[in-house]
């Protein structure tokens, strides 16, 4: 495989963001909306001056001890926390994936993300379970070569479950793939994984099944916790991302204003059934869905946070005249909440009638909408065009009890509230069923390792292959 | 309905009848409180009249020093003829998550446990039955996967009884 440095391709990828959409312009970005940048109280890295609370810094602890101890005030606590990290992760990068401390996250309507730079775990667990590349380095597989920009985004998972831990895993997730109303295309996913996480797998050598066995503690992924006087730049801690991507088509329906937009490498693998060749083609996808699962030291079942764009099961607010759903069409007599037809195949589009109908099982509460209010307020005062305005928290789950002994016979820590889905990614899982509704703690309290342990919470290293190849 | 007056009388009884503490019973941040439920099932499947004559007992023994209200207990619920059948029925529900129907003939071990109903798909997945065996309910594990392998912790670990 080929090998590119992050660091020289940077600006060909910013121009080719700058023409992505609508306001597909030209000219070189507009200077900085704010330069007269103060960096927030306690900030580790210097924030733009005050637009609200948006800031680059991710919250790096979850402890809300001196807050009014009712479930509702911690639920809001929890809430503002997915919201902080939200737009961290989605603050405008530099060149180098870092944060730009003099543009504020949608200065430009949309923009280049920090999260964007982080790792996939395609290039961590090798095929070939050798250790992988430096931080800052990208391999395409070559169907995606020469098609374009050297370090675009590669999308690849059709389902939510990859192929290399469905061998694992098995059916019983009852997953399928979401079809997008607009283009009848399959949704895709993409898993990325920030640096205390990748260093904690490299240093570790948890990237192959032999370092796996030969790794005799607990896994334990690092914590983040909170800046103090004694500790002003503490560990972000792990954070593991899940993305949903669709594509968006002008042509087809698609309101690109709407949509966090990158061009990406869509690539599907080959399969047998039905006979698929491999393939790979560059594409504008739009952002639909957005998990983040941070760990922290309040919170070692980690905090799990979901948004989707507000137009997945019904039209959002502000939408232009003619604007549909994402995937809910209300004439549409195709079952709610059903994979398409089998066979599955991501190169074809689906006819009209066979598209994703998804409703939501369990409604967003009204705290949360009007925590979404508020945001969204703040990211459309930045700029009046931020895609990131037609972002909504569905909720964050989090350990009521996070301090149970993890041999105990209550582990998980009673999350709150005790079920959550998102449209896009557990489509089909939605409602309230123990053990069979979606609960990101509870299903995620299943992971393991290749060799059969407790892998904390993430399903990351059931990803990891044999020393010079699994067939070897 | 019931009061939070009704709920609080009903946890404060149900610690001294089950031996787990009011907090493991109904702790402060749950996302799902059993205990509603419980009183719940207890207000609508039994007499209006037993049900609030027990919570009176109880709240009147609850003005006790801690350390003499079990005998309490023990002596004007569980030996009062109509109320005993009651109580010993909020055992078994706090800790098999079923509400026998035939409450009234306890004493009797085979048409006692006869006919059930559980409370709730909620309330099947925290019998307390579990918690006391560190163990968890068929096809319901808050465990971590392999806990199997390790050594659990102390019996009497305070966080694990919620
Ligand atoms: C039914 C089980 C299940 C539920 C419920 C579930 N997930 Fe996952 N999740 C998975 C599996 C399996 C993977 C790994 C997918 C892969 O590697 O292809 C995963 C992957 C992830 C990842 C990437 C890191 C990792 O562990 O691989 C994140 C982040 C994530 N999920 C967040 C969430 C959030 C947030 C929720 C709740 C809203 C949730 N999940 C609910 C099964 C689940």
């Amino acid at each position: 495989m080929m090998r590119f440095s992050r660091q020289t391709v940077r600006a060909i990828m910013l121009v080719s963001l700058a023409c992505v959409g609508t306001q597909c312009s030209q000219a070189p970005p507009p200077p900085p909306a704010n330069t007269g940048a103060t960096p927030a109280a306690g900030a580790a890295t210097a924030s733009p001056a005050a637009q609200g609370p948006l800031g680059s810094t991710l919250p790096g602890d979850a402890d809300f001890s001196d807050n009014p101890q009712t479930l509702q005030a911690l639920q809001h606590d929890f809430d503002v926390f997915s919201w902080q990290s939200f737009v961290a992760l989605n603050w405008t990068a530099l060149a180098d994936g870092s944060a730009d401390p003099q543009k504020v996250i949608g200065a430009d309507g949309d923009n280049r993300t920090v999260w964007d730079s982080y790792k996939e775990p395609y290039e961590v667990f090798l095929p070939d379970g050798s250790q992988p590349p430096p931080w800052g380095q990208q391999e395409l597989p070559a169907q995606c070569r020469n098609i374009g920009p050297a370090d675009g985004k590669l999308i690849q998972m059709t389902q939510k479950v990859s192929d290399d831990v469905l061998d694992v895993a098995g059916q019983p997730f009852g997953t399928g793939p979401l079809v997008d109303q607009q283009n009848g295309r399959y949704v895709r996913y993409e898993i990325r994984i920030n640096r205390d996480t990748y260093d904690y797998i490299v240093q570790n050598t948890l990237f192959n099944k032999e370092g796996q066995q030969a790794f005799t503690k607990l896994v334990q992924f690092p914590s983040g916790s909170s800046a103090t006087a004694q500790n002003p730049k503490p560990p972000v801690g792990a954070l593991v991302i899940k993305a949903a991507w669709k594509v968006v088509d002008p042509a087809q329906g698609d309101v690109p204003g709407r949509f966090h937009k990158v061009q990406a490498y869509v690539y599907t693998r080959a399969s047998d059934n039905p006979p698929t060749q491999p393939s790979c083609e560059l594409k504008t996808m739009g952002l639909v869905g957005f998990h983040i699962a941070h760990k922290t030291a309040s919170a070692p079942q980690w905090v799990w946070s979901t948004f989707e764009q507000v137009d997945n099961v019904r039209v959002g607010h502000d939408a232009p005249p003619g604007t549909k759903a994402n995937f809910h069409d209300p004439s549409s007599k195709y079952p709610a909440n059903t994979p398409p037809p089998r066979p599955w195949n991501p190169n074809v589009v689906l006819p009209p009638d066979k598209r994703s109908q998804v409703t939501r099982v369990i409604p967003i509460d009204d705290a949360t909408n009007a925590l979404n209010a508020q945001w969204q307020g703040w990211l459309r005062a930045v700029n009046k065009d931020s895609v990131w305005q037609y972002y909504e928290l569905v909720s964050t789950q989090w350990p009521t009890q996070p301090k149970n002994s993890p041999t105990g016979p209550k582990a998980a820590g009673e999350p709150a509230p005790v079920f959550l889905a998102n449209a896009t990614l557990e489509t089909y899982i939605q409602g309230k069923t123990p053990n069979v509704s979606s609960s990101c703690i509870m299903c995620h309290n299943n992971a393991t390792t290749t060799n059969s342990k407790f892998s904390d919470f993430t399903y990351l290293l059931e990803r990891a292959h044999k020393k010079g190849g699994d067939n070897r | 309905m019931s009061s939070n007056q009704d709920l609080t009388d009903f946890v404060g009884l149900s610690a001294i009848l089950t031996g787990f503490g009011a907090d493991d019973l109904n702790p402060q941040f749950s996302p799902a409180p059993v205990a509603v439920e419980y009183l719940q099932t207890l207000q609508s499947k039994v007499d209006a009249a037993l049900v609030s004559r027990m919570l009176s007992t109880y709240q009147t023994i609850s003005g006790l020093p801690p350390a003499e209200q079990p005998a309490a207990v023990q002596s004007q619920i569980l030996a009062d003829p109509q109320l005993g059948p009651v109580a010993r029925n909020v055992i078994r529900m706090w800790y098999l998550s079923i509400w026998y129907t035939d409450y009234s003939d306890p004493n009797n071990p085979v048409t006692g446990f006869s006919d059930g109903t559980v409370v709730s798909s909620n309330a099947y997945t925290k019998g307390l039955a579990w918690d006391a065996a560190q163990a968890h309910p068929m096809g319901y594990s808050e465990m971590h996967y392999g806990y199997w392998a390790t050594e659990p912790p102390p019996l009497d670990s305070p966080d694990d009884n919620s």
